[in-house]
């Protein structure tokens, strides 16, 4: 096998695995992961019964910032969820393991952060629970729509601060009924001002660069790959477990990061591949940033990192990323009319 | 500059501006006029102090239909006396506040209820 015919599999294989990761839906147990919001949830209060206390070790936390109300116990403790409607829902027994009742039409409501009626033909709460294995490690993470405001869109007249979602959440540990006081508010959006610096410091560096006789864009791509890869990664790493955290975060500039290396590499190569590949690579990371495009306006991110580098991060690398698209169509295009590519492209 | 150059340089700059549409233009506003405290209007509810308290003792208090079907050019006015801001359909109003909304274009718009026994709240807006 030549060098050529070595990178053209690794390309395409790249390229392959992209594609099924962009276009794979989100895993069905977590079909909605945490993403970007507006609104803050947390829990105010949490009640048992003064002759039977809540056992240690006990923790009920709200994770995603509004998305998932999760619990956790010690191996031992026996935790028992009903649905919405009073029916069989979630339950963790004494080894840890956590099971979840196919047949609760909780089960399918709280599969979308909205709402989803997907399954409602094998909902039968008359019917004994269809327990369904889910974890093992002693925890439930849910998508609880009594604890987040049921719509992406704020209600009209709310401002940042308003206490839009006020209910509580029951159920029993060992056997101690819990009720846990949940709210949730409205919280004020950021200035655009951070991604737009950020994209127009990315639209000159790359205006710039196209002045210049070096392969300076294609090192600029994979630089935006890599930042693409610790934005994504820092969003995979701080989904808590449970929550369907989606490898799509890391995985797509991942292989926009093997593709534009690959295009770097082939820098004396064809320019017919050359070219191709830097526009897999940045239509890749193209699809990753409108898939993440609502962090730039959000009021809370799923990150660790600082907010305003995931913004100004996914601003910037949405230019890099249709600057190089677009050089690469020039180059493609000046190839097929059988004119020389300039230096740039050559 | 070569027009490889130009052509490369408008790409990324439409790039760029798409970048900032698809920001901009994400959320879809309803078509509603506001109307602060107007003198006129056709549809009245009064939520009282201590409607909220109610509702987490667990009783039903009804102070507002879950459907409510009005017309283009009708309004709609919420006074909410409780100590807590209250959401009603797509509507919030804080605690102490007054809502007056004109509605200026057909449509339906449900959301949750947080003074009606159904949790829900879906408004019809007809020619």
């Amino acid at each position: 096998m030549t060098f050529n015919e070595l990178w053209q599999h690794r390309v395409l294989c790249a390229a392959i695995a992209g594609s099924i990761v962009i276009a794979a839906p989100a895993g069905f147990a977590h079909a909605d992961a945490p993403g970007p919001t507006d609104y803050l949830s947390v829990i105010v209060e949490v009640a048992t019964s003064e002759s039977l206390p809540l056992v240690d070790d006990v923790a009920i936390t709200i994770e995603g910032h509004d998305s998932f109300f999760s619990v956790t116990v010690a191996q031992g403790t026996t935790v028992e969820i009903p649905g919405y409607e009073g029916e069989k829902y979630l339950k963790i027994e004494s080894d840890c393991t956590a099971y979840e009742n196919q047949r609760s039409m909780s089960t399918w409501y709280n599969k979308d952060r909205y709402g989803s009626d997907f399954g409602a033909d094998v909902v039968d709460h008359d019917a004994a629970p269809d327990w369904l294995q889910i974890a093992s490690n002693c925890t439930l993470a849910w998508h609880d729509h009594r604890i987040h405001y049921m719509s992406p869109q704020p209600p009209i007249n709310a401002k940042p601060g308003d206490v839009l979602v006020a209910d509580s959440i029951s159920f029993t540990v060992d056997g101690v009924p819990v009720d846990v006081r949940v709210e949730s508010s409205l919280v004020e959006r950021p200035s655009l001002l951070a991604p737009l610096l950020a994209a127009a410091g990315a639209l000159l560096l790359v205006v710039g660069i196209n002045r210049r006789r070096s392969a300076a864009l294609r090192t600029l791509m994979v630089a935006a790959s890599v930042l693409g890869l610790v934005i994504g990664g820092a969003q995979y790493l701080w989904a808590a477990p449970g929550t369907g955290p989606q490898l799509k975060s890391f995985v797509v500039p991942l292989l926009a990061t093997v593709l534009s290396g690959s295009a770097l590499l082939l820098n004396r190569q064809s320019s017919i591949q050359r070219n191709g590949v830097q526009l897999m690579s940045s239509i890749f990371l193209a699809l990753w940033v409108l898939g993440r495009k609502d962090v730039l306006d959000s009021a809370l991110l799923p990150t660790s990192l600082p907010y305003w580098v995931d913004r100004a991060g996914t601003a910037a690398i949405s230019v890099v990323a249709c600057a190089a698209a677009g050089y690469a169509l020039v180059g493609l295009w000046q190839i097929a009319n059988g004119n020389q590519p300039s230096p740039l492209q050559a | 500059m070569k027009r490889s150059g130009i052509a490369f340089a408008l790409i990324a700059l439409a790039g760029a501006v798409l970048a900032i549409i698809a920001v901009v233009s994400g959320d879809d506003e309803p078509e509603f006029q506001t109307v602060a405290n107007s003198d006129d209007t056709d549809y009245e509810y009064t939520i009282p102090l201590g409607a909220g308290a109610q509702i987490d003792a667990g009783e039903s208090i009804n102070i507002i239909p879950a459907e409510l079907t009005v017309r283009v050019g009708e309004s709609l006015r919420i006074i909410n006396d409780d100590d807590r801001g209250h959401v009603v359909g797509v509507f919030f109003v804080g605690a102490g506040e007054i809502l007056s909304q004109e509605f200026t274009s057909t449509g339906t718009l449900s959301g949750g209820c947080s003074i009606h026994p159904s949790g829900e709240f879906t408004l019809q807006v007809l020619e």
